[in-house]
C-alpha cells in the first residue's frame, strides 16, 4: 500500500506542462480577443437600442393610436430586456475570482439567482407585454396588409412564441442546475465539519 | 507601471505554471489538451484581474484561488464536463500498455470520486501547498481543514490501493 507522501511524489512527476517562453505575449492575443468580443457585444446592444428608439420616434407620426401604443409596448419590452442583458454582462464581469472558494461561490450563487429571476419572472412578463403589443397591431395590420401577408404574420408568430417559451424553460432549468450544483456540491460541503 | 505588472506576472507564471497545470489535470482526469486550455484560462483571469489583488493573502494564494474557482466553474458547465470525462478516458485507455499512465489513470479515477471541495483540497495537498494556504483558498479554519484532510487522505490511499496502484 502506497503512502500519501509516495502518491504526492508520483503526482509531481507527471508529464511536464508546456510553459510559454513569453507568457504575456502568448496571452495577449487571447486577452485582445476577449476585450474585442466585449466591445462588440456592447456596440451591438447599443445599436439595437438606438434603432428601437429611433423607430419609436418615427412611428409617432402614424395616425393609428392603437398601432403606436402596440409598437411602443413592443419596443419598450425589447429595450428593457436588452438593458437587463447589459446589466447581467456587467455583473458577471464584476465577479471576483481571487476570493476564497466559499466567498466566490456565494457571489456566483447570487449571480445565478439574478439570472434566474430574469428568466423566471421578468422575461415572461416582458414577453406577455410584447405579445399584447403585437395583438394591438393586428387591426391595423389587417387593414393594410394583403390577406396572405396578414395570415403569414400572425401564423408565423406562433412558432416564434413556442420557441421563446422553450428557450425560457431551458434557461430556467440551466440556472437552477447551476444554483443546485453550487449549493449542494460546494457550499454545503464547505460548511460540513 | 505596465512593465512592472508584466515582470511580476511573468515571475508568478514561471513559479506556479506547472502546479496550476497539474491542478487542472487533476480536475480534468488527466486530459492534457483540456488542462492546457484551462491553465491558459486561469492565467488570462490572473492578468485581467491583476488590479483586484488586495495584498491580504500571498500572491500565490490568490493565484490558486483563481485556478480553483475557474476550474470548478468550467466543470460546472455540463457540456465541458461531459467532454472532459469522455476524452480523458478515451485518451488514456489507448495507452494502457504504459504502466505509469495506467497508474495515473487509476489515481485520477480515485480523485474523481471525491466531491469538488474535497477534490480541491487533495489536489492542493498533492502539490504540497501549505495547509494554512489551503485553508485560505477554501475559506475554512485551519483546524477544520486538518481533520477533513486526514479523512480524505485515507479515502484516497485506500481507493488507490484497492485499484492496485
Amino acid at each position: 500500500m502506497k503512502t500519501f507522501e509516495q502518491l504526492s511524489q508520483s503526482w509531481q512527476q507527471q508529464e511536464a506542462s508546456h510553459p510559454e517562453q513569453d507568457p504575456t505575449s502568448a496571452l495577449k492575443t487571447r486577452v485582445q480577443y476577449i476585450m474585442q468580443k466585449k466591445r462588440v457585444t456592447q456596440i451591438v446592444l447599443a445599436v439595437a437600442l438606438t434603432v428601437l428608439v429611433a423607430y419609436l420616434v418615427w412611428t409617432f407620426n402614424a395616425d393609428h393610436p392603437s398601432f403606436i401604443l402596440g409598437l411602443m409596448l413592443m419596443i419598450l419590452c425589447l429595450a428593457i430586456r436588452i438593458l437587463m442583458e447589459w446589466r447581467s454582462v456587467r455583473r458577471f464581469s464584476q465577479v471576483q475570482w481571487g476570493l476564497s472558494l466559499e466567498a466566490h461561490h456565494q457571489q456566483m450563487i447570487s449571480y445565478h439567482r439574478h439570472r434566474l429571476r430574469i428568466h423566471q419572472w421578468y422575461t415572461p412578463i416582458l414577453l406577455s407585454l410584447y405579445w399584447m403589443g403585437f395583438v394591438m397591431l393586428i387591426p391595423t395590420l389587417h387593414r393594410y396588409l394583403s390577406d396572405f401577408w396578414f395570415q403569414y404574420t400572425w401564423i408565423s408568430s406562433i412558432p416564434i412564441a413556442v420557441f421563446l417559451v422553450g428557450w425560457i424553460a431551458y434557461q430556467i432549468r440551466r440556472e437552477l442546475q447551476m444554483i443546485n450544483s453550487i449549493a449542494q456540491d460546494v457550499l454545503k460541503v464547505i460548511q460540513e465539519q | 507601471m505596465k512593465s512592472h505588472k508584466k515582470g511580476q506576472f511573468e515571475e508568478l507564471y514561471r513559479q506556479h505554471e506547472a502546479k496550476v497545470y497539474r491542478l487542472c489535470l487533476g480536475y480534468l482526469k488527466g486530459n492534457s489538451a483540456l488542462a492546457n486550455d484551462l491553465k491558459q484560462e486561469v492565467f488570462i483571469k490572473v492578468w485581467l484581474h491583476w488590479g483586484s489583488f488586495d495584498g491580504k493573502a500571498k500572491r500565490s494564494t490568490w493565484l490558486y484561488r483563481i485556478a480553483v474557482n475557474t476550474s470548478l466553474q468550467e466543470l460546472r458547465k455540463a457540456k465541458a464536463f461531459k467532454k472532459a470525462k469522455i476524452t480523458a478516458l478515451d485518451q488514456l485507455s489507448t495507452a494502457d500498455s504504459d504502466n505509469k499512465e495506467e497508474q495515473f489513470r487509476q489515481l485520477y479515477a480515485c480523485i474523481d470520486q471525491l466531491n469538488p471541495v474535497n477534490k480541491t483540497i487533495i489536489l492542493l495537498e498533492l502539490e504540497q501547498v501549505p495547509q494554512t494556504e489551503i485553508a485560505q483558498i477554501i475559506g475554512i479554519q485551519h483546524g477544520a481543514l486538518r481533520t477533513r484532510l486526514n479523512r480524505i487522505k485515507n479515502q484516497l490511499t485506500k481507493c488507490v490501493s484497492h485499484e492496485n496502484i
